[in-house]
This record gives C-alpha cells, sequence and structure tokens, in this order.
C-alpha cells in the first residue's frame, strides 16, 4: 500500500466525480435547498393551518328555548357565534356548525342549588375547527362552573380550599435536550441513513461499474498498482463523498429544524406552552454524532461498491444497489418506533445499532459502554464488507468480464494446496469470531455460564479458522505455528507471565480510578468466581476460564489471525492489530486495555518463539492465576497480603520493579533466541 | 523480451460456463521483433495478451517480460510493458493531458519528468491540440492517440498492442502501424494482435495463428507458407483450421 498512489486515485475520481452534475446535485442540492425549503414549507404550513384554526370563529348552535342564562354565558365567550339549533348531528355534519350545545330549558333548573346539571356538547371529532369549537365551549363553561361554586361556597361560608383537599403539582425534569432530542432522534437518524445512502450511492456505482462500463479498468490494471490501491483509493472517495453529504445533511437539517422550532414556538405564543430555551443541542453532540457516522457510512460505501461492482454497467448496478439501499432504510426506522432502546440484543443489529445510538446522544442517555459496543460492532461490519469488496477486485474476472455475477467457486479442490492465509481472512475470521460470541456464544452461556464458555471457546473460536484453514487446504500446522518449542521460549514465556500478571493487575487498579466497574460487570465476574467453592467446580472453572480459553484463542489469534496479518505487514504492525483485535474481542470496555496490552505480549512471543506453545502457555497460566486468586485458592498468608495491596489498589514498588525485572530479562531470553519470524 | 511457457486460462472453471480461452500456449518474443497474434473473434488473443500484460492471472503455465516473472513481481513486470488496446477508452470526464498526468503519477514519474514526456510524445503523435480537450469530445482516431500516449509515457521495453487499429479509417491506421515499425527499429519488443491478415502480413516478423485458444501455428510468414502450401495468410489460415494441423 503506497499511499501517493491511493492518494492520486483519491484525486483523479474526486475529480472526475465532482465534473458530474448528477452527483453534485445529490451531494450538495439536496441537503442545502431541499431539505430547508422541505422543513420550511411543511412548518409554515402548520403555523398557517393553527392561526387559521385561532382566528376562526366557532358557530355553535343551540336551541332556541335554552335557559338564558345559559345562552348568556355562551354569548359571553370568545369567537363563538350563536346560531339555532335544528338537528345537531346533521347540522355538524353538513358542516353548518362547529359543535351543539344542549342543557336545561330553565334557569331555575340551572341554577337548581346543591344539584349537577347536564350540558352536553355535541361535536365532531374529525374536524380541527370542531375540536376548536369544543375546547373553547369547554374552558369557558369551566370558568362558569368555578363561578357558581365559589358562589356556593360564599354562601356556606367556606374557603375554595374545602372542596380542593389535595392540590397536585406535576414537575418537569426532563433537560431540554432531552426534549428536543427526543424530536430529533425520530427524524435525524432516519435522515441520516437516507442521506449517506444517497451521498454512497452515485459514487460507488461510478468508480465500479461506471468504470467498468467505460471500458477503462483494463488499461488501470495495466498500472504498476496493487488491486488493494485501486480499492483503497476508490473507497476513500466514496467515503468522502458519502461523509460530505451526511454532514451537510446533519447541518442543514439541525439547523432548519431549530428554526422551525422557533417559529412554530415564536406563533403559537403561550398556547403551546413551548419554552423556546428548550431547543438546544450542543456543539459537542453533534461532534459525536458525526463520529458515529463514520463507522456507518464506511459500512455502506464498501457494501455498495462490492454490490456495484458485480454489475455489468451503470445500470444494472443501480438496479443492484437499490433494494440494499432500501434495505437499510429499514432497521434505520426502528429508531423512531418509541420504546425500542438501545440493549444487548440490539447493539449490534447493524444500522439499526447506529440509529438507536443516535436517538441516545441526542437525547443524552448514551453511556460509554453504548457508545464502544456500537461503534465496534459498525466497525467490525464495516471492516468485513470491505474485505468482501477488496476480494472481489482481486477476481480479474469480474472486473474485466463482460458477465455479471461472481465466476466463484467453492470446491475444496479448486483451492490451492499449501496457501497462506491472507490479511483479508483474518479478519473475516475475527469478524465471524466476534459476532458468533456475540449471538451464540451469549446465548449458550446464559443457558449455562461454565458449559457455555466451553461450547463457546471449543466451537465458536477454535473450530472455525481450523475449519477454515482445513477447507481452504492451507498449512495447518505452519499457519497456526504448531511447532514444538524450544525450552528458553517456555521459560520466557512463564517469566513474562508472573511479571505481567503484577502490572496488569497495577494497570486495572489504576484504570479502576478513571473508569470504575459498572455494577452489572461485577455482579457478571461474582456469578462467575463462585463457582469455584467446590472442588469440582473449581476444575471446571479452571478448565472453561484458565485452559480452553489458552489454547482456542490462541489457536485463532496468534494462529490464523496473526499469520494473515504477517502475510501482508512488518511483524510490529501484526502484532500492534492482533493483539488491537484480541481486546476487542472481549467486547467489553473494562477489559479492553489490559487484553489489548496482553494481545501485544502474546503476538511478540508467538512471532519470536515461532511457535503458538508459549503463548498458550503464557495465555494459560495468567488466566488460571487470575481465577484461583479471586476464588480464594492459594496460600492464605499470600491471600491476606493481596488483599491489604487490592485495598491500597497498589503494589509495593519493590515488587512493581521486581516485575519489570523479570519482564525485561524474558524479552533478553526471547531476543537471545534467533530472529523474529519472517515467514 | 517476451517469454511465455504453457500459458493456459479458463475462465468460470468448475461451474458449467467452463471455457478455456487460452490453451497451453508458448512462444518468446526477442527485442526488435514484431509477433503478430492472428485469429478469429473469440479465438483468445485479448486473454492472452492480458495474462502477458500482468493483467489477467494464469490459470497454470508462466509467463516473464523483460525476465521478470508476471505472477512474482506483477508490478514490476507491468512497468516494463506499454499496454494498448483497440477499445480502450479513456475517462471521458477529464481532459486528455489529465489522463496522461493521472498515468503518470501511477507509474511512480517525477512531475517535470511527466510533463516532459507528454510534450514529447505530442510532438511525435501530432497531438498537441487534442491535450486540452476533454476526453469525451475526441473522435476515435483522437483517442487513440491519446492511448497511444499514455501506453508509452514511462518509456516501456515491451509493447503489447491488442488490435490496435481497431475501428480506425486507413489513414489513422497507417500513422499507427508506422509508428509499430518505427518502434521496432528503436529495438523494442513488440506483441500484437488482429484479425486482419493484411496487417499481419504487413507488419510482422513472425506470426502466430490462434484458435479457439490454442496457438495451430508459429513462425515467420514463409514457413507458414510452405507448411500449409498455401500463398497467403487468408488460405493458410483456413487450412489450418480445417485440416487441424500443428507446426
Ligand atoms: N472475463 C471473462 N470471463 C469469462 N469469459 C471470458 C472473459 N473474457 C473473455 N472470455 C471468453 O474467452 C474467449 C476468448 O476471448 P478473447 O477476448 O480473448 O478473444 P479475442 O481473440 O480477443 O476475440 P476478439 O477478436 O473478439 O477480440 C471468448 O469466448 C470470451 O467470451
Ligand atoms: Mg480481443
Amino acid at each position: 500500500m503506497r499511499w501517493p498512489i491511493i492518494y492520486t486515485i483519491l484525486r483523479k475520481e474526486l475529480l472526475e466525480t465532482l465534473r458530474d452534475k448528477r452527483t453534485l446535485f445529490t451531494m450538495f442540492g439536496v441537503p442545502i435547498l431541499l431539505y430547508p425549503l422541505l422543513i420550511l414549507v411543511m412548518g409554515q404550513v402548520t403555523i398557517l393551518q393553527q392561526t387559521k384554526v385561532e382566528k376562526r370563529i366557532s358557530r355553535v348552535a343551540i336551541a332556541e328555548d335554552a335557559a338564558p342564562t345559559l345562552r348568556s354565558w355562551l354569548e359571553g365567550m370568545e369567537k363563538i357565534e350563536l346560531v339555532s339549533l335544528t338537528d345537531p348531528n346533521n347540522q355538524l355534519l353538513s358542516g353548518q356548525i362547529d359543535a351543539a350545545v344542549l342543557g336545561p330549558e330553565k334557569d331555575s333548573e340551572l341554577l337548581k342549588e346543591t344539584m349537577s346539571v347536564d350540558i352536553r356538547i355535541t361535536y365532531d371529532l374529525a374536524e380541527e375547527d370542531s375540536r376548536a369549537a369544543l375546547e373553547r365551549l369547554r374552558e369557558g363553561l369551566q370558568k362558569e362552573r368555578e363561578n357558581l361554586l365559589k358562589e356556593r361556597l360564599d354562601k356556606l361560608k367556606l374557603p375554595m380550599e374545602f372542596v380542593r383537599p389535595i392540590r397536585i403539582w406535576q414537575v418537569n425534569v426532563a433537560p431540554p435536550k432531552k426534549l428536543t432530542g427526543s424530536v430529533l432522534g425520530m427524524i435525524l437518524p432516519m435522515v441520516m441513513i437516507i442521506m449517506l445512502g444517497t451521498g454512497a450511492f452515485y459514487p460507488a456505482v461510478d468508480v465500479t461499474a461506471g468504470e467498468k462500463e467505460r471500458g477503462t479498468f483494463e488499461t488501470l490494471l495495466s498500472a504498476p498498482i496493487g488491486k488493494a490501491e485501486i480499492v483503497c483509493g476508490k473507497f476513500v472517495t466514496v467515503l468522502a463523498l458519502c461523509l460530505i453529504t451526511g454532514l451537510l445533511s446533519l447541518a442543514s437539517m439541525v439547523l432548519s429544524l431549530l428554526f422551525q422550532f422557533s417559529q412554530m414556538a415564536k406563533a403559537a405564543g403561550e398556547n403551546l406552552n413551548m419554552d423556546i430555551g428548550m431547543i438546544q443541542i450542543s456543539p459537542w453532540t453533534l461532534v459525536i454524532l458525526f463520529l458515529t457516522m463514520v463507522p456507518l457510512a464506511f459500512f455502506i460505501c464498501a457494501m455498495m461498491m462490492s454490490i456495484a461492482i458485480l454489475a455489468r454497467d451503470f445500470k444494472e448496478a443501480q438496479s443492484f444497489v437499490t433494494p440494499f439501499y432500501i434495505l437499510i432504510l429499514l432497521p434505520g426506522m426502528i429508531a423512531v418506533v418509541p420504546g425500542v432502546k438501545l440493549t444487548t440484543a440490539t447493539m449490534f443489529l447493524p444500522i439499526a445499532n447506529v440509529a438507536l445510538l443516535f436517538k441516545d446522544l441526542l437525547t443524552g442517555t448514551a453511556g460509554v459502554e453504548e457508545v464502544f459496543a456500537v461503534l465496534l460492532s459498525t466497525a467490525v461490519y464495516a471492516m468485513l464488507s470491505l474485505v468482501i469488496a477488496v476480494r472481489l477486485f482481486e477476481v480479474e474476472d469480474v472486473i474485466l468480464s463482460q458477465e455479471r455475477g461472481l465466476p466463484l467457486t467453492l470446491r475444496r479442490s479448486l483451492f490451492p494446496k499449501g496457501g497462506t492465509v491472507s490479511p483479508g481472512m483474518a479478519l473475516a475470521l475475527f469478524g465471524a469470531a466476534l459476532l458468533l460470541m456475540f449471538y451464540a456464544g451469549a446465548y449458550v452461556q446464559l443457558r449455562h455460564l461454565l458449559f457455555g464458555l466451553l461450547i463457546s471457546q471449543w466451537l465458536l473460536i477454535a473450530a472455525p479458522p481450523v475449519a477454515a484453514l482445513w477447507y481452504t487446504r492451507m498449512d495447518l500446522r505452519r499457519e497456526m505455528r504448531l511447532r514444538r518449542p524450544s525450552l528458553r521460549s517456555v521459560i520466557a514465556a512463564l517469566l513474562m507471565a508472573a511479571g505481567l500478571w503484577v502490572l496488569i493487575m497495577q494497570l486495572t487498579w489504576w484504570q479502576k480510578r478513571w473508569l470504575p466497574e459498572s455494577e452489572a460487570f461485577i455482579r457478571e465476574m461474582n456469578k462467575l468466581f463462585q463457582w469455584g467453592q467446590t472442588p469440582g467446580g473449581l476444575a471446571l472453572l479452571i478448565l472453561a476460564v484458565g485452559f480452553s480459553p489458552a489454547v482456542c484463542e490462541e489457536l485463532l489469534f496468534r494462529g490464523a489471525i496473526l499469520s494473515g496479518l504477517r502475510n501482508r505487514f512488518s511483524p510490529w504492525v501484526a502484532i500492534l492489530i492482533s493483539g488491537l483485535l484480541f481486546g476487542l474481542m472481549h467486547q467489553n470496555v473494562y477489559m479492553l486495555l489490559h487484553t489489548t496490552l496482553l494481545g501485544f505480549a502474546l503476538g511478540f512471543l508467538a512471532l519470536r518463539s515461532r511457535s503458538i506453545v508459549p503463548p498458550m502457555i503464557f495465555h494459560g497460566v495468567i488466566n488460571t492465576t487470575t481465577v484461583l486468586l479471586a476464588t480464594g485458592n492459594a496460600p492464605p498468608s499470600f491471600l491476606t497480603m493481596m488483599e491489604q495491596w487490592t485495598e491500597a489498589a497498589r503494589f509495593p514498588i519493590w515488587l512493581l520493579l521486581l516485575a519489570t525485572a523479570v519482564c525485561i530479562v524474558a524479552v533478553r531470553l526471547l531476543q537471545r533466541q534467533d530472529k523474529m519470524e519472517t515467514a | 523480451m517476451i517469454a511465455a511457457e504453457h500459458l493456459t486460462k479458463i475462465f468460470n472453471a468448475g461451474t458449467a460456463k467452463q471455457l478455456c480461452a487460452v490453451d497451453d500456449a508458448s512462444f518468446r518474443v526477442a527485442p526488435g521483433e514484431i509477433f503478430g497474434l492472428l485469429g478469429p473473434n473469440g479465438a483468445g488473443k485479448t486473454t492472452l495478451l492480458r495474462m502477458l500484460g500482468a493483467i489477467l492471472t494464469p490459470t497454470s503455465g508462466v509467463c516473464a517480460v523483460e525476465g521478470i516473472r508476471t505472477d512474482e513481481n506483477p508490478e514490476q513486470a507491468r512497468r516494463q510493458i506499454g499496454f494498448l488496446s483497440g477499445n480502450t477508452r479513456l475517462y471521458k470526464r477529464l481532459r486528455a493531458r489529465e489522463v496522461l498526468r493521472y498515468f503518470g503519477r501511477l507509474y511512480g514519474m517525477q512531475e517535470g519528468k511527466i510533463e516532459q514526456r507528454i510534450a514529447t510524445l505530442a510532438a511525435m503523435l501530432e497531438a498537441e491540440a487534442v491535450l486540452e480537450r476533454r476526453c469525451d469530445a475526441l473522435s476515435t482516431g483522437e483517442t487513440q492517440k491519446v492511448s497511444i500516449a499514455r501506453a508509452l509515457l514511462h518509456e516501456p521495453q515491451v509493447l503489447i498492442l491488442d488490435e490496435p487499429t481497431l475501428g480506425l479509417d486507413i489513414m489513422t491506421s497507417r500513422t499507427i502501424l508506422d509508428f509499430i515499425r518505427n518502434a521496432k527499429e528503436r529495438g523494442h519488443t513488440i506483441i500484437f494482435s488482429t484479425h486482419t491478415m493484411t496487417e499481419a502480413e504487413l507488419l510482422c516478423d513472425r506470426i502466430g495463428l490462434i484458435h479457439k485458444g490454442r496457438i495451430l501455428a508459429d513462425g515467420t510468414k514463409q514457413q507458414i507458407y510452405e507448411l500449409t502450401g498455401t500463398k497467403n495468410l487468408q488460405e493458410a489460415f483456413l487450412a489450418m483450421v480445417e485440416g487441424g494441423m500443428r507446426l
């Protein structure tokens, strides 16, 4: 991957796209003109409608022989015009009147002391004018009722409070952000998804099927550049255009909505009880909103490009991508459904999760854990779709063919024997494991925690990469590093485990200061370690948490994934990426930092020792030690010491220094071994 | 220098649509030599040339350009090659000069060098007036001139030309054929495909007759005439195909 090449492609694609009027219009025209216009027109129409209803005089029918006082009450009300009553239903339905009032015929009946009299208002719920009339009549009559009540009480010399033993006050504590947020939160996610989709649509089709149709792919492929560079250059173009469209529409939507709200509030005045001050969105929220948009845009762009490249020409690509475009709107609509929240189940639903997070961000109720989970899963989906796009570009037959479709077969015999894991495959394996763990793993662990953990490890983490490598006829032994380790590297692994365990423990104590663990997380952990109270339970616990992850997770991360990364990147980059993926795999903010660091160490160990066994030993020792200590299965004197340290959240300096020294010795031992693996 | 050994390309392998477009092709082209691939539509010429240009990966067999294997180091191999096809089109919304600059940068050339090469090639092809025009406004002949400039921009030693005179009038074809002859004299290695017999007869040092993916004959005109007992390529070709002969 050479950045100057990618930059050259990006610049040319942008230039080309910006000379296309259609793309320009969807990018700038729609967000800048159409949205404000649409919202303004809609808003003005509502305001007009409202004022029209407000200003209109209600025609109210009343019987000629109605009680004179009742008639005078009605005459005294504002914006009411009296007509004579014949047949209320007919008059209403034919639109001659807006409401009819039926009451007693004599004043004596109307004003009889100590009695209730019935006054009936007939109206038409389907008519706005009729509802307005009802409202006016009810308000007017309520006022008269109050007056009568006061008269009666005065006669008895009782205060008004006599009939109101309890007064109820409603106090609203929803911060302004939450109120506006919930309104915006319904509309914005949908608009965002529509706009990101629109922004990505033409560029994605243009740089793939468009180039195919124009017959320029052959020339491009004859240049000394890699497929990945072509895809990246094109992808960055699409992403940039998509984000610009998204950002523009976010800005224009928010601005015009805010303007509209203030207009409406002004027009409605006191009646609507709407506080202009509540319409506020902090710039900070906007920044986070934009940040959540990025992975979503990433995903949409990569998917659209992958789909479009399969088509023969522009037109066909449009008809291929359109269903996808409509498909992504469905999960987006979830955010509009009231009551749907970000839960563990919805957190990983592609697109829906971003829409929900968007809503939560706008109402100010999103937590760190949610943001993390949504960003992580969206990034994984995005990565997978980008891997697919690169894979498709690598099949030259697809790009150069005039036929549609995928000339790929998955027959095992067609895979070259002894192939190596590609970085794309490594990422795909990671994504598969993450999703499997999230859905299937969570399910089995819910049924039975420990057996669930065992099943997750062996079936969901270890089995897929082994099966995939076997099916594609790769050299399992080489790619998984199934080699006998040297004695020196085993000793180094043990030393490193001891030293790092102390350092990592110290790190988690520090981390707790600025990121206190949630109740749920602590409860979850305690539930797990409760198994250690019986010897049988302890054995099972060590098998599930100490031994199995050491074997299974290592096969995946220090086996398949590290090999795949190593086949494209330098050793250090491979260690960095695989470590980060290992951290992300734990799907937990509190564990992210230390598992990532452990991932670095494990990767280093694997590449230095050229074998999977030392990392397995390291991993097993760290996990088992943690289990033994957490379940109190250690010498009592050590446990009390450990308790004191935990209390203080600090190890003594000498222990930290010792741990560091042990780590250095371990690294030295490994360096002496031989050169870093260069396969 | 181009060397192909047992090149084979199977499209849609393992499916019902499986098609062997090039079948076990082996040959060599030396510097200063023009090798003509002659065959009917669908014979596999384009597929063969794309494999030589490191654009398509062969299903089996290897080829090397200037001693660089296309499977081992495709990008380095492509640097040695100027690839031009008769139906090459240009980026419509770019100006001719922008297209040339774009490819110059993809080949990793210095900006100054790019401008210099553009000027030289435009003068050589008498296409200075075309440079500032948008590619969608160019005629077929003008497009082809820009494409030639693009293919030669990085001064490749090997030229792979796939029906370079496709759709051109006699005058423009002549310019291009002259230009190919010129390149031969300057010592370039040239392979080009065509399905017009006269073109092949006029230009080539050696001719490969290709049909249904197989190279039926490979030799000088004289050799082919002698072998088939005919006096022109057209007859020779028909004799080959019908007689199922192989050299
Ligand atoms: N990407 C591809 N996928 C599937 N089949 C292909 C692909 N490219 C070419 N073919 C098929 O391979 C065969 C040889 O095609 P090729 O383009 O090499 O022939 P050609 O000799 O160049 O023909 P023409 O003179 O028409 O250019 C044809 O039958 C064609 O349909
Ligand atoms: Mg062809």
